[in-house]
């Protein structure tokens, strides 16, 4: 390859420069804000045609927004664990509701993929973007989860293993304490785990 | 930047100030911000949505942003619209919902009223959802003026414009399903009078939206005053961990034969991506395109492998694609091959830090040449609203599109700063 000197100072310098970014500590102080905001009640449609709102979930319990693109790598990658979530808490009061924000170029697309994949959360559809205007954000994956008194108990941008295990702990600390029989079933399995 | 009031009262709420709206699928009707495309065409006015036993509607009125190249930035035709839908009672298993659409445009320039403008479009549509298949289907009218004084001044143009757009999605089994889309678009380009680079629908259309940048190079740029095309995708998932995807669309003018081989642009998509487990991800996939218009046919592979560590807060993602890039339009007859690797590692949540290099051949007997491309990039987030980034090195020139609507980006050298804001 021949690639000018220029180029390649240039492109050197700009990786050195990055060099210190893992030793630089961040811990989401962007979405830490967001934290104890009210969270705005919508409407809209999902695959099957029917109108969700935000407000008439919370009533069984907390919700989780789940905002996601078919052209965004990081948001189907993070799918598989939002489902997770929904099979485990589904039972108990918890309401998953991602949004797709394709385009109406995508639209067509997205229930067959849904539906391939065989995913059992409720997506809703926002093909102009108007929630990611309403609720002031402008990258994804973004996830919001809503408390019963319709305040944003947790919100999280970006996808990583790490950030998938945190949101599941944020959501377990959210929801009401299980059955009896199915608390001690849960710290069982967890003292066999530790022995 | 958004600056409005909001008053809601019930299941309604009125909006003055601007904002963002579609109605049914944009085929008449689109006002949205893609900043990959520099596209920000908010209406400033007033806008009405409320929803009443089985009815939901919209009116608005307002003047559009211009965002073409000639006017950028100025509001100067006034719209109108309104649109209104109707959810039948429960079918069956199935929700059916009919909705209509009326859009006014007119322009007093400062010829005065003589010459006052007007332009209209309406539009039906009607959905049906079942837990088996998706119906979609929307036709639409413009209707441009007709006077003689304004044909003088202006020039002749087409005094009607038709589209129609038709979507079928089908779920036979959990582990196979199908979308299929039609589309025709005859005179059907509804755009500023003041700035007839600016659009006030956006159908769509019916091409992949591919994010690997050698399949994304030399992308269909919709044309909505002759077209018909048809867009089938079809995803598998034959075991877990694996999802096989096919697409395939062609897009011809209105009076050729879409079946003959002969079509403005046709595209053929294959792509395999299997989880290896719970960290690892490989996509192989194949894409061949060939645009009639721009003389241009390739033939691109690329293999794409994730990895996410259990547990851990950074991810790394390489990609590499060939490209074999036949010029077939006299007299610039040539073949362009490129190699493309990205290798892209987010640091944390907050950092990205991405490499790409590229090596260009052009196979021309008279002029061979050779480029090479290489940059850096690194993103931070700096909040939920603005992010920063620093990219140096040397890049090709390419296109950059969403929606099938374009933008041309040049090539360059050196570095750059971007600093991305929402408010």
């Amino acid at each position: 390859m021949h690639i000018g000197k220029k180029t390649l100072t240039l492109a050197l310098l700009i990786m050195a420069a990055s060099a210190i970014a893992p030793g630089m500590a961040f811990a989401q102080p962007q979405v830490a804000a967001e934290i104890g905001r009210d969270a705005p009640d919508f409407t809209l449609v999902n695959l099957a045609g029917e109108e969700v709102s935000l407000y008439e979930a919370l009533e069984s319990g907390p919700v989780l927004l789940d905002f996601w693109a078919l052209w965004c790598k990081p948001c189907l990658r993070a799918l598989p664990g939002t489902n997770k979530l929904h099979t485990e808490f589904k039972d108990r009061g918890f309401t998953v509701l991602t949004i797709n924000t394709d385009s109406p170029r995508s639209t067509a697309k997205v229930k067959p993929y849904v539906k391939s994949k065989g995913y059992e959360f409720e997506v809703l559809m926002d093909p102009n973007r108007s929630l990611q205007r309403l609720y002031r954000f402008s990258q994804i994956p973004k996830v919001y989860l809503i408390g019963q008194d319709r305040k944003i108990a947790y919100a999280q941008l970006g996808y990583s293993t790490e950030l998938e295990q945190r949101l599941h702990g944020e959501v377990a600390k959210l929801m009401p304490a299980a059955a009896p029989e199915a608390e001690t079933k849960t710290d069982a399995d967890h003292e066999e785990g530790m022995n | 930047m958004q600056r409005y009031a909001a008053f809601d009262f019930g299941r309604s709420r009125i909006h003055v100030g601007n904002f963002y709206e579609i109605f049914g699928r944009g085929l008449l009707f689109r006002s949205y911000e893609e900043r990959d495309i520099r596209v920000d065409n908010n209406v400033d006015g007033a806008l009405f949505r409320g929803e009443a036993g089985g009815f939901r509607g919209k009116a608005f009125s307002g003047r559009m942003r211009n965002t073409g190249p000639t006017r950028s930035a100025e509001r100067e035709d006034v719209l109108r619209g309104t649109d209104l839908e109707y959810r039948v009672p429960s079918i069956g298993s199935a929700n059916v919902v009919l909705g209509g659409s009326y859009v006014l445009q007119s322009l007093s320039n400062e010829l005065g009223e003589r010459f006052r403008l007007e332009e209209e479009a309406y539009a039906g549509r009607g959905s049906i959802a079942h837990p088996l298949f998706d119906l979609y289907g929307e036709y639409a009218r413009i209707n441009r003026l007709d006077r003689e004084d304004v044909i003088a001044l202006l020039g002749t143009m087409p005094t009607k414009g038709v589209g129609h757009y038709i979507a079928l999605s089908m779920f036979p089994v959990d582990f196979l399903t199908f979308s299929a889309e039609y589309k025709r678009y005859d005179h059907f380009r509804f755009t500023s009078m003041s700035d007839p680079g600016s659009d006030i629908n956006n159908p769509p259309s019916l091409t992949r939206e591919n994010s690997y940048s050698l399949v994304s190079r030399n992308p269909h740029q919709i044309d909505p005053d002759d077209e018909k095309g048809f867009q089938i995708e079809a995803v598998a998932t034959p075991r877990y961990g694996t999802t096989v995807t096919l697409n395939r669309s062609e897009t011809a003018k209105i009076d050729e034969d879409l079946f003959h081989h002969d079509v403005a642009f046709n595209e053929w998509y294959g792509e395999v991506r299997h989880e290896v487990n719970d960290e690892v991800t490989v996509a192989a996939v194949y894409d061949y395109q060939r645009d009639e218009k721009r003389g241009i046919q390739t033939h691109t592979p690329v293999l794409d492998i994730e990895y996410y560590p259990a547990g851990k807060g950074w991810a790394l993602r390489g990609e590499y694609q060939f490209q074999e890039r036949d010029v077939f339009v006299s007299p610039l007859e040539r073949i362009e091959r490129s190699h493309f690797a990205l290798v892209e590692w987010s640091v944390n949540n907050d950092v990205i830090i991405s490499m790409t290099a590229e090596h260009a051949t052009s196979v021309d007997p008279s002029r061979p040449q050779q480029d090479d491309f290489l940059m850096t990039q690194v993103d931070y987030r700096i909040n939920q609203n603005h992010s920063f980034t620093v990219a140096g090195g040397k890049r090709q020139a390419g296109f950059v599109c969403v929606g099938g609507v374009c933008r041309f980006e040049p090539a360059f050298e050196g570095v750059e700063v971007k600093l991305r804001s929402s408010f």
